[in-house]
């Protein structure tokens, strides 16, 4: 079982807010507030949407009840406080209530749920957690209780966007939301609760437009989601992380595919190990540089935030905030808040591959 | 009458009804307390248990109905033990020597995790220390050797305070060799423990026992110099005999990492 809320280390942000006028305008009229963290990771273009709409995917192939659980169990697992204060929060302002909350925080007493749903809460522990590689039995077991195929797929993706949200709020080590953790258990938030619920759920965002191009040309683990708004969410991701410049795409390539090896999944390694071909390293430069974490196609400060990408997989949160933190003096906020999404991401992408690729 | 008689049967039902409900009521809540006091104490258990064996451990023999399968686990070992640490205690007063071994195995315990290493015993004043055992670890040989080197590093300071105190300083036996080992919970119903066994393990002491034969701290074998890159500045030893092995065993002792 994972920390519990009052038990999760937590130091100060590692990356300052960066006000961009025409960036808070969109977002207030996306949800009606700026919290901080969309003023954390506004200096990158990609990463800033993907933080904005994520966490509010709507689920289309299983019930919404399950969704909601998701985004406590996987804060809770990856021991994000940020996440682990707002899943919680929202989940009593939709009305669910403390007694179910604290049973599955617990992971105690479910007997209220029925087989499908526990397995769902198991599934999800376990793809969440860092060690051991999410393993595929529990999708097959997801499937045998009668889950479709497509609904698997989906819930999987689901886990894997909270987990990136878990690291980008663990690594950037956001301030937890004060207000909206009083709010459910105030006077006001007791009488409005409904209405205040009803809000919540209407900023809900799923991907209205379909996934453009030919499907072979897409990275391999959006293929496996075709058929569901997510694969165009995970493919804008991608693509919006790799074609930025901030990092060098080289880089980038070497990070997802640091974590492709350590999770040990064939599917990305195989990809990653393309990519790295075609964007100018050749067989035995991609070798060294993945063995020694060092490269001639990277400066300092690159090899540093590829060393760095090893310690994102498995992490404690005070070591691993202290390190983005010195790291941050070391190549600067744009470059580090880069590599928080862009390793956030690539954990999410190779967990989700492990399972579905 | 006939209605007096049926008003009263239901007010007596009802009474019955309302009791019993709330003796189960009661029944319920003390049965929520015992549920929520039980696992309170399982997870005080499992805090206190993972300082005994790895987590990942520990979530295995409590979520699953299922024992611990032993498996073939391909790791890195590194084995560090201190030299004339035996004649020291004969020395010394008990509580010194346990205050120096405890602060010892804190700073080296700390360099070992920060290279990914998992401290598996503590055998006297022996660390065995493991690269890869629990997680997939690509670069579990590099991370072993800078482990190696920090920990020289790590013990010339803590020799700097034990100078300050008025102690005698340290200095260790590093032995690091790879290969496959079975891990497992081993043990009886009484007694069991996470545990590893294998060959790598035994050749580790015994390229450890080699340092005093060589007079250095650090000493790999040829398996492991194969799987370094050039970082490292290595100086090849003599071959030697070790204690179960027919051939003699050819080590490099670690000089440092070259400068870029």
């Amino acid at each position: 079982m994972g920390l519990l809320i009052n038990e999760i280390e937590w130091g100060d942000p590692t990356i300052s807010v960066f006000h961009d006028a025409e960036w808070e305008a969109e977002i207030k009229a996306d949800i009606g507030q700026i919290p901080d963290i969309h003023t954390r990771t506004s200096r990158s273009p990609w990463l800033r949407r993907t933080v904005l709409k994520w966490p509010r995917y709507e689920a289309q192939e299983f019930p919404t009840k399950l969704a909601d659980i998701c985004g406590l169990v996987a804060a809770q697992e990856n021991a994000c406080r940020y996440c682990y204060g707002v899943a919680k929060s929202w989940m009593r302002l939709w009305g669910y209530s403390e007694k179910m909350i604290k049973n599955i925080e617990h992971n105690v007493q479910l007997a209220d749920m029925n087989e499908k749903e526990r397995a769902f809460i198991r599934f999800c522990r376990n793809l969440s957690r860092s060690n051991p590689r999410p393993p595929k039995k529990d999708r097959e077991e997801l499937l045998r209780l009668g889950y479709s195929p497509m609904a698997v797929a989906e819930m999987a993706f689901v886990i894997v966007n909270h987990c990136f949200m878990n690291r980008v709020c663990t690594f950037i080590s956001a301030p937890p939301m004060a207000s909206l953790e009083r709010l459910p258990n105030s006077l006001l938030g007791k009488i409005f609760r409904p209405l205040i619920g009803k809000k919540l759920r209407s900023i809900g965002w799923t991907e209205s437009t379909n996934i453009e191009g030919d499907p072979e040309s897409f990275p391999g683990v959006v293929q496996k989601l075709i058929g569901l708004p997510a694969a165009k969410a995970m493919h804008d991701a991608l693509n919006g992380a790799l074609e930025s410049d901030t990092l060098s795409r080289k880089l980038k390539v070497l990070m997802f595919a640091v974590v492709a090896n350590t999770l040990n999944c064939e599917f990305c390694m195989a990809e990653t190990h393309d990519m790295a071909l075609n964007c100018g390293f050749s067989e035995e430069e991609f070798k060294t540089a993945l063995a020694t974490l060092s490269s001639s196609h990277l400066n300092e400060k690159e090899e540093s935030l590829l060393a760095w990408t090893r310690e994102t997989i498995h992490f404690q949160n005070a070591s691993i905030q202290s390190r983005v933190r010195e790291l941050t003096q070391e190549v600067g906020e744009p470059m580090m808040l880069e590599a928080i999404g862009v390793a956030s991401l690539a954990n999410s992408t190779v967990r989700l591959a492990v399972l579905l690729g | 009458m006939g209605l007096v008689y049926f008003i009263l049967i239901g007010l007596v039902l009802a009474t019955v009804c309302t009791l019993l409900i709330l003796r189960l009521k009661k029944h319920n809540k003390k049965l929520v307390k015992l549920l929520e006091h039980t696992n309170e104490k399982l997870e005080r258990l499992q805090i206190h248990f993972g300082r005994f064996t790895p987590e990942e451990v520990i979530e295995h023999l409590t979520d699953s109905d299922s024992a611990y399968q032993p498996t073939m686990r391909s790791v890195t070992v590194l084995f560090a033990d201190l030299k004339g640490f035996t004649r020291m205690c004969d020395e010394m007063e008990p509580s010194d020597v346990v205050g120096i071994l405890n602060g010892y195995f804190r700073c080296m315990s700390q360099v070992l995790s920060k290279n990914h290493g998992q401290v598996t015993e503590l055998i006297g004043d022996g660390i065995l220390s493991l690269f890869g055992a629990l997680r997939n670890n690509p670069w579990q040989v590099q991370d072993a050797v800078m482990a190696a080197l920090e920990m020289r590093e790590a013990l010339e300071e803590y020799n700097k305070e034990l100078k300050d105190r008025g102690f005698p300083e340290l200095s260790f036996g590093i032995g690091i060799h790879k290969g496959r080992v079975l891990a497992g919970v081993m043990g009886n119903y009484e007694l069991s423990k996470f545990g590893v066994v294998g060959d790598p393990i035994n050749v580790a002491a015994r390229v450890e026992a080699l340092t005093r034969e060589h007079n250095t701290d650090i000493l790999i074998t040829d398996d492991i110099k194969n799987d370094l890159d050039d970082r490292f500045i290595l100086k090849k030893m003599p071959p030697l005999l070790v204690k179960g092995k027919s051939e003699p065993i050819t080590t490099y002792t670690v000089e440092g990492l070259k400068k870029k």
